[in-house]
């Protein structure tokens, strides 16, 4: 099923010079014309179909934000249809009617009400927006004082709160730092996920590549080309080419090259120059289609000239599957620069390479141009001229480059190291020689502790199977306060194993109610140093299964203090 | 938009879309905080300066006119104290003035939020109109109590002005419908505004009584809307009668029919202009 659907879409902007132009032509009854047509979208025709991904991509001006503003509704087209089969929500502009004397609070439920969601939608998601935008406490202060990055991420939050089944996004994901970019790659991979339809115009040309499932270029309000990202991407990156070649009097070509084994692929540039072969070698000059990673082989290019140049260098770059460079380097880069190329003369170049790159297919692209970077040009440039396939070697390896790692791994017992340089020290240089069950001691409750609860004789806090926590030792004993209110103690008693450091140093029994104080021995050489203790007991109760008091927490035992002695 | 559906189609569809604007109050809702507590918004008195405001005009009102210039305009009931009978004029101009004169920038003030975001933008003069019948609402109460202690009676009809607001609120929101419209394919619009309300003020019988305005001129008064509405403002606060039904069927109807011819023009021509913005 279709999710979008466009039909021979236009979008006329009537363009008046000065406002009194308007007024004339309301005088005039229109007899007279005194404004410019400007097409910002031409005759475009296009079907999205469900739960896919379509990035846009197209120079500034080619009409991608007026197509987006289209299909969210914000404009008419001036002739042809949009057709939509679900929710649609649209991140075109961030922070849309944000007050920046109102708080943080007030504006997401403002900004909310403007995106049209109710009320109880908003309290429910509230602290979800707040979690994913890592506002945290500025959540209740005014915008005003938010650094723009903030105000970005809080306003990107709210309208990614939304579940739409439609969603288009305008160049929005550049928003914030590195960490919030990860968080809305991850979001927007789960909408995909759900099947959400994703429309995403961008420039980044990596994003498009790694979101999309397809992509669709637009050119002075047409639509030129659809199809793979990759593709997309390297027609997009000729357009660039030949509109820069016009704007410095060059001349530049695109072709589009269709073959049934590769599919379609482009070629562009003056072509004084062409490339007449491309082969990927074996060490022993034989032609293959795949090597083993680490392989040594021979990429070969051969380029025959039809004109005087002054210098010609050639390149070649390799890419992976979903067109993001993975090697690229050229002569010009090694400074052995041709110098003047007479016609109809022919230049090999053999780049000769091991193959350090990690499983996959990956293509090669080749390049004449007339100096190392390609500023002036190119003479032609062949995308994905071939393709060949890297396959694993042992040992295997994860990601792109084959970095040759030597391992070495030693194993001691911790008890045997002396002078040991305890991390414990560092990452809690406050801990205390004594734990109490309050919130002021809740970052030293590691792991396995419930919520403090006040009782009478002070805070005392419930523990899970194996709660840990970290103290810093001041004596040869450790002492700690425990009871349970399991009624059935007698019967069956919990027994807790005391482990310090991961050694065991003893254990208790609870088989009565009321306090009971234990304390256990410590090493001598571990007095001063912080340790991380943990009990192990052998059984857990739940409240109501005694009580039916609807208490269905997994406790061990209650704690009331914890400290050392001498 | 083709035209020629029957009539009653049209009073239907009319009904829906007023129906769709009452489905989103809680927008409204929003946008009416937005604009109360953004006014006084870092303000120490805060929310308080919407009373302090009318009481203050009240107290200088009562000064020049009654203090200082001894106004009087003659003994029948209502025009005695020429401060009340002023301020209780104003109440309903003034309201009727700021719906008219900002709902007709707020579409290009909001050009932005328009352009980016799908969301009903006829709200936005619906809550600037609501936001001023608030601060008529705090005014009508300062001028019952002042009423009550210096013309000595409270106002028993005084009830009455909530339905009169709400055709007061149609009649501002037409007017800023065109206006706003307009506004945004010619940008003088504004400026035209002003000049024209400030007419209209002079126009209706706020500083003088209307048996003051000579033969000749008399239809200028039959003709403005605003002339009906403070009439029945005085009738009901300071005569403490009824207004009379030939005053609140005209007024009715003018509101209703401006409200209406707006609304057309806002929506028929909102999608032209978000081009212009």
């Amino acid at each position: 099923m279709n999710a979008i659907e466009v039909n021979h879409l236009s979008k006329i902007f009537d363009i008046y010079e000065k406002p009194f132009d308007r007024i004339k032509e309301v005088v005039a009854f229109k007899k007279k014309i005194f404004y410019q047509r400007f097409w910002a979208l031409k005759n475009i025709s296009f079907s999205i179909k469900k739960g896919t991904t379509v990035g846009v991509m197209g120079q500034n001006g080619s009409g991608k934000s007026t197509l987006l503003k289209i299909l969210a509704g914000l404009m008419l087209p001036s002739e042809g249809e949009v057709k939509k089969n679900g929710k649609t929500s649209s991140l075109i502009e961030l922070g849309m009617g944000f007050h920046p004397e109102f708080s943080g609070k007030s504006n997401v439920y403002l900004n909310s009400a403007l995106l049209g969601v109710s009320k109880e939608e908003i309290d429910a998601k509230f602290d979800q927006i707040v979690e994913f935008s890592g506002i945290g406490e500025f959540i209740d202060r005014p915008v005003k004082i938010y650094s723009s990055g903030m105000y970005l991420r809080l306003a990107f939050s709210v309208a990614i709160s939304i579940n739409p089944e439609i969603l288009l996004i305008d160049e929005v994901l550049a928003v914030g730092d590195a960490l919030f970019s990860q968080k809305c790659i991850k979001k927007l991979r789960e909408f995909q996920d759900h099947g959400t339809t994703i429309l995403f115009v961008s420039h980044d040309m990596g994003a498009i590549k790694n979101l999309c499932d397809e992509a669709i270029l637009l050119d002075k309000g047409h639509l030129v080309e659809r199809g793979d990202p990759g593709d997309i991407s390297d027609y997009y990156t000729a357009l660039i080419q030949k509109r820069y070649a016009e704007e410095t009097k060059q001349f530049s070509f695109i072709q589009r090259i269709e073959d049934e084994k590769k599919g379609k692929r482009h070629r562009y540039g003056n072509f004084d120059a062409m490339i007449s072969e491309i082969k990927l070698l074996n060490s022993s000059g034989e032609e293959i289609g795949g090597v083993v990673s680490g392989e040594a082989c021979i990429i070969r290019v051969k380029a025959i000239f039809f004109e005087d140049v002054e210098n010609a260098v050639v390149g070649t770059l390799i890419r992976d599957r979903l067109g993001n460079e993975v090697f690229g380097t050229n002569t010009g880069f090694f400074h052995q620069n041709t110098g003047p190329v007479t016609k109809e003369e022919m230049i090999i170049v053999n780049f000769t390479l091991e193959m350090n790159i990690g499983s996959g297919d990956y293509s090669i692209t080749a390049a004449v141009h007339p100096d190392e970077r390609g500023l002036n040009g190119h003479f032609d440039w062949i995308d994905k001229a071939i393709s060949f396939r890297v396959f694993p070697i042992e040992p295997r390896f994860i990601g792109l480059s084959k970095l040759s790692p030597q391992i070495s791994i030693q194993r001691l017992k911790t008890t045997d190291i002396f002078n040991l340089d305890n991390p414990l020290n560092i990452v809690f240089p406050n801990a205390l020689d004594h734990v109490e069950m309050n919130e002021d001691f809740q970052p030293y409750l590691i792991k396995g502790w419930h919520e403090p609860e006040i009782w009478t004789e002070g805070s005392v806090r419930w523990t899970k199977k194996e709660p840990a926590f970290i103290m810093k030792i001041s004596g040869r004993k450790v002492k700690l306060d425990v009871s349970t209110s399991k009624p059935d103690i007698e019967k069956e008693p919990i027994v807790g194993d005391v482990f310090c450091n991961g050694m065991k140093i003893g254990n208790f029994i609870l088989n009565e109610h009321g306090w009971k104080q234990v304390d256990f021995k410590i090493q001598e050489k571990l007095k001063g140093e912080v340790a991380r203790f943990k009990f192990i007991l052998n059984r857990t109760w739940r409240p109501d299964d005694f009580f039916r008091n609807g208490d269905k927490r997994e406790l061990g035992v209650s704690v009331r203090r914890i400290w050392c002695e001498e | 938009m083709k035209n020629g559906k029957p009539l009653v189609f049209r009073v239907n569809l009319f009904k829906k879309k007023i129906r769709h604007i009452f489905n989103q109050r809680y927008l409204i809702q929003q946008l009416v905080g937005r604009e109360i507590k953004g006014r006084y918004a870092g303000s120490a008195v805060g929310i308080y300066w919407s009373v302090i405001n009318p009481l203050v005009m009240l107290a200088v009102y009562t000064y020049v006119f009654s203090g200082v210039l001894r106004v009087r305009l003659g003994d029948e009931p209502g025009i005695t104290n020429f401060a009340l009978y002023l301020f209780c004029g104003f109440l309903a101009w003034n309201a009727f003035h700021e719906t008219v004169q900002r709902s007709t920038t707020v579409i290009l003030d909001n050009a932005p939020l328009i352009k980016n975001l799908s969301f009903p933008s006829k709200v936005l003069p619906v809550s600037i109109g609501l936001n001023s019948i608030i601060n008529e609402i705090i005014g009508l109460c300062i001028l019952v109590v002042a009423v009550r202690v210096i013309l000595g009676f409270f106002p028993v009809y005084v009830w009455f002005l909530i339905p009169l607001m709400l055709f007061q609120l149609f009649l501002g929101l037409g007017l800023g419908f065109i206006f706003s419209t307009i506004h945004v394919f010619f940008r003088d619009t504004a400026q035209f505004v002003s000049i024209f309300l400030l007419i209209w003020m002079f126009g209706t019988p706020l500083f003088y009584p209307e048996r003051m305005v000579p033969a000749q001129f008399r239809f200028l008064v039959e003709m403005n809307p605003m002339a009906y509405l403070v009439r029945m403002f005085r009738a009901v606060c300071l005569k403490n009668i009824f207004p009379d039904a030939k005053d609140i069927i005209v007024f009715a109807m003018i509101s209703l029919f401006f409200l209406v011819i707006g609304y057309l023009i806002y929506t028929r021509r909102f999608y032209r202009f978000i081009d212009q913005l």
